[in-house]
This record gives structure tokens, sequence and C-alpha cells, in this order.
């Protein structure tokens, strides 16, 4: 079992019913899954959110759709050029994916960044506060080298006091887990 | 209260080096857009604007020794800005954004690629910056929410500096996707016009140099920015332009007075440009002068929201409204103040960059000179 596998095996498992997760590339199934696990899934009746804001986190971006992307380009002579897998060699279409899920129209921002960036991470997700309509922030590392090589580190940060503090250490502490 | 004000700022395209020769080479209408009949030795030519790469490696001379083309492109811009903002690189106070959507993509799969992150230190470390940087990669509009994420941090006390720089090189890989999406116009992009059909991709290297200061009344300020997602469609935007919408929404001191002008993104798309003639309608702009400046330069990615920001400045400095060049007729659903001549403006006070890409995002900012008025706050 690849780590792929898991990935369809956990949208299976959570009866998402959402054939659209099979378009996507890994680092979008892997950014919707987190999302699926950590808000549930949506009600159908659902009013759009505009007061959640999403910051996602990677190093890798979408390299590894970028490589298969680069397969279909690379020869004259086997040249195939897809724009269903171009839409995904950006690393901000997990947060357009995770919108559209979850109806969440506030700010989506994708940065690129060093895994050990904590202090980094810290200062941009409390920044997006800063904006008055924004009362909660799901933030993300969303890292997809390959099929064997992810992981996403989620969480839901809020202007509401609740038991856990949100600092840097606490990121590391869940960062390092 | 302090402000994120433009410190200092730098572009370089492939028409000329520097804010003011890019601004003069607009402001008599020429234009970067060549046809190209194999770019990046691909089958399918098209219109685009794009770097002589050795010119452009003399241009950065020793300090891109080492560099990849688009580490080289990025410090094309931010070291010229650098120097124009006077300041210590290595100065703890001063941070640095990369904006970009693919940065050294056209290496992957070879020795030389290296993943954006640790593209950006190599810039940060030509350029003597001792802080890390962070790359803001939001397609296409990167270069304006980089330039929000300045603001935030000046007006937080997270940084006093922070050095926006924006590049994008040019690709097999980026081009041949936009082809393969039908987005490419063969000829050079008609924003907003009835017969527009597609956008030009071009290159550009563009740097702000943002600063705390306390807002004085000659001084350019980012005074307000917001981002929102349609949540629509990963590829196309909004047919109703909510996420622009919400956007323009958000700018509180658009509700107290209009800017001078609104500097649209304007790709040519079919899409794009109706999208963001809905969203300046629906938000009551709709008697606003709006621009786009890619008939000059082209859909330069990363840069695009920094280069357009400094040729908008410029503009409002020499209170003229630039033509948007390839528009003759309306070809938008709505009413909207495009024009393929200069029109003279009144001393302008701000203005707005608008902005939207893959992913569904959108992004707005209002430009305001001076940040002594705190009543609309």
């Amino acid at each position: 079992m690849t780590g792929d596998d898991l990935l369809c095996a956990l949208y299976k498992t959570l009866k998402c019913s959402y054939p659209k997760f099979y378009k996507m590339d890994g680092m979008c199934r892997l950014g919707f899954i987190a999302a699926e696990l950590l808000l549930g899934s949506p009600r159908p009746d659902a009013e759009k959110d505009s007061g959640t804001a999403m910051v996602v986190f990677s190093q890798m971006g979408s390299y590894a759709n970028d490589m298969r992307y680069q397969e279909t380009i690379a020869n004259d002579a086997d040249f195939y050029p897809s724009p269903a897998i171009f839409v995904y060699t950006l690393p901000n279409i997990v947060t357009g994916e995770i919108a559209i899920r979850h109806g969440i129209t506030g700010e989506t921002s994708a940065y690129i960044v060093s895994p050990d960036s904590f202090k980094e991470a810290y200062e941009l997700v409390c920044q997006t506060f800063t904006d008055k309509s924004v009362k909660r922030v799901l933030a993300m590392w969303c890292d997809y080298k390959s099929a064997s090589a992810f992981r996403c580190v989620a969480a839901v940060i809020s202007t509401t006091p609740d038991k856990t503090r949100f600092d840097i250490e606490t990121i590391k502490n869940i960062c390092d887990e | 209260m302090m402000y994120a004000g433009i410190l200092s700022d730098y572009a370089v395209t492939p028409m000329a080096a520097g804010s003011m020769a890019n601004f003069s080479a607009v402001d008599n209408g020429q234009s970067a857009l060549r046809y190209v009949e194999h770019p990046f030795g691909l089958p399918e030519g098209c219109m685009a604007s794009l770097f002589d790469r050795d010119a452009l490696s003399d241009f950065v001379g020793e300090k891109g020794h080492g560099l990849t083309f688009f580490e080289k492109l990025a410090v094309a811009s931010a070291w010229p800005a650098l120097i124009l903002a006077d300041i210590d690189p290595a100065d703890p106070e001063v941070a640095c954004i990369v904006s970009t959507t693919k940065a050294n993509v056209e290496l992957i799969g070879t020795e030389g690629f290296t993943t954006a992150d640790v593209a950006a230190r190599r810039i940060a470390g030509a350029l003597g910056l001792h802080r890390r940087p962070v790359v803001v990669s939001n397609a296409c509009i990167s270069g304006l929410a980089a330039q929000i994420c300045a603001m935030r941090m000046i007006r937080s006390g997270v940084a006093r500096y922070v050095v926006v720089t924006g590049a994008d090189a040019q690709s097999r890989f980026i081009i041949s996707g936009f082809q393969s999406f039908k987005a490419l116009s063969a000829d050079a992009c008609r924003p907003f016009d009835k017969d527009r059909c597609g956008l030009n991709v071009g290159e550009a290297s563009a740097t702000i140099v943002y600063a705390a200061t306390p807002g004085d009344a000659d001084e350019w300020i980012l005074a307000e920015g917001a981002i929102r997602n349609d949540a629509n469609h990963i590829s196309g935007p909004s047919r109703t332009g909510d996420g622009a919408y919400a956007c323009l929404r958000a700018l509180e001191s658009v509700a107290a007075g209009k800017p001078a002008f609104i500097n649209a993104h304007g790709t040519a798309t079919v899409y794009n440009d109706e999208m963001e003639a809905v969203a300046i309608n629906r938000a009551g702009l709709g008697d606003v002068a709006v621009n786009s400046l890619k008939g000059y330069f082209g859909h330069t990615m990363g840069a695009a929201g920094v280069l357009e920001t400094i040729m908008s400045k410029y503009s409002a400095d020499a209170m003229t409204l630039l033509p948007t060049r390839g528009f003759s007729e309306s070809g938008v659903s709505v009413p909207l103040q495009v024009s393929a001549r200069h029109r003279q403006l009144p001393p302008v006070k701000s203005f707005v960059k608008l902005m939207s890409g893959f992913g569904g995002c959108n992004a707005a900012a209002l430009f305001r000179k001076g940040g002594t008025d705190e009543s609309i706050y």
C-alpha cells in the first residue's frame, strides 16, 4: 500500500462522496483529507464561510505534480501537455480545492518555507488575523514530495480562548510529534 | 500607528531597467511583446515578453555568481532597490518576501533544481540579507499578496523594513501549460476588448522596499489590502466576481472616497476581464477609471503585482492614467471606464490594484498618499 492508497482509503472511510477527489493531484488529496478530518464533512445546506481564512505552508509545493507534468513535455516526440495536470502545478490549488469543498470564501494564502520555519509560520498565521473579517484560520503544513513521502499537519486557530495556546512552541511540538 | 510606506522601488523588464525608465517606455506606448516562433523549443509560437538571458546576467554581474536564471532575475531588481532604499541589508529589522509562482521550475528534473525556499535563501544571500526569507506562491495574485503580507509585518512590528521581490522566469513548462489551456493569444493581448482572446506571458523582476513610516502627506503607503477566495472553481474565476468583489468591499477607505483609478489584472482572457468588470461594478466603482498594463509587459506572473503597482505609482505621480494597450472597443457586459488613450487625472490621492488567479484567489489593495487621515479607519 502506497501513501496515495492510504489517502484513497481514508477518502472512502470518511464517506466524502466527492468524485472530484480522484481528479486531484497528491498535494490536494493530502490537504483535502486533512481538512475533512479536521473540519468534518460539510453539510449540504451550509452557507458560505467568510470568517475562515486558510494558510498553507509547504517546502515542496506542487513539485510531485510538476514532475508529472514535466514528463508530458520533456520530449518533442512524446509531447502531450495536459491542462488537467497543468492546473495542479501551483502550490495554492490545494487552498482552492478546500475552499470549494467547505465553502470558505475568506483569505487563502500559500507560502513556501523550509520545514523548520516555525517562527515565520507563527508570524504569518498571527498576521492573518489583522484582517478584521477573520474569525479562525485553518493552518496547514502540507508537504507532498511523492506518493510515498508526504506529510500534513493541520490545525484550526481561532480568537476564542482555548486550552491550547498558539505559539511557536506549540507549533514545534505538533510538528515534531 | 506606523504605516507601510514605499521607500524605494525598481523594475527590470525586457524593455528597460529602472522604474522610471519602464514607466517612460509605457508612457510612450512601447511594448515588450514580440512574437516568438518556437519559445523554448516548443512547437507552437506565441507573443511574449522575454529577456535576453545573457544581457540579464551581465546586468546582474557578480551578484549573480552561482545563481540560477530565476534567482538572478530576482536579484536584478532587488539589489538596485536596496541601494536606493539606502538601508543595511544585514539589519535584523529587514525582512524579505519573494513572490513567485514557479521559481526554478525550468530546472525541474535536473541537478540544478532547488525548491523555492532554497532559491529565496540564495537570493537573500546574494543581497546580504540576514533574515530568513518567505516565499509567497499564491498563483497570479502573489505579487499583491506579498505586499499585503509586508504591510502586515510592518504594522504588527515584526519588521521595520520589508523587501518585496516579484520574479518569474518563463519556460517550456509554463508556456506549454498555458498553451494546453488555450489561454494564450497569438497576437498582442487586448484587455477588456470585444476581440480579446487570451493572454501573453512575460518576464519581469520588480521590487518594492517597504518601511515603517508615520505616513507623511507626500509618501505612498499601502493603506489596506484584502485577499478572498471565490470557492467556485480552481481554474476559472467566479462569473459573478464574488472574490474580487469581496476584496473591493473589504477596502474600507474606498467607501469613504473613490480611488483615482483601478489598475486591474486585465489579462485579456475572456473570463478574467468579464469577471473583473462585474466585480468593479458590483462594488459601485463602475465610474472609476480602469486600466490594464498587460499589453506592455504581458502577464509577468509572480512579478505582475509588484511591477504593476510600481507603474501605477509613477502614473499617479504624473497625474496620468496609462492607456490600456490593445483595447479599442469594450467587450465586457457592464459599463467600464477603460481607455486606449492617456487620461489626465487631478492630483491622485489613492489608487486600487486588483488581481485574481488560479485556485480561486483574488486580492485588492489600496495605495494612498500619506497616512494621516485616521478618520476613515
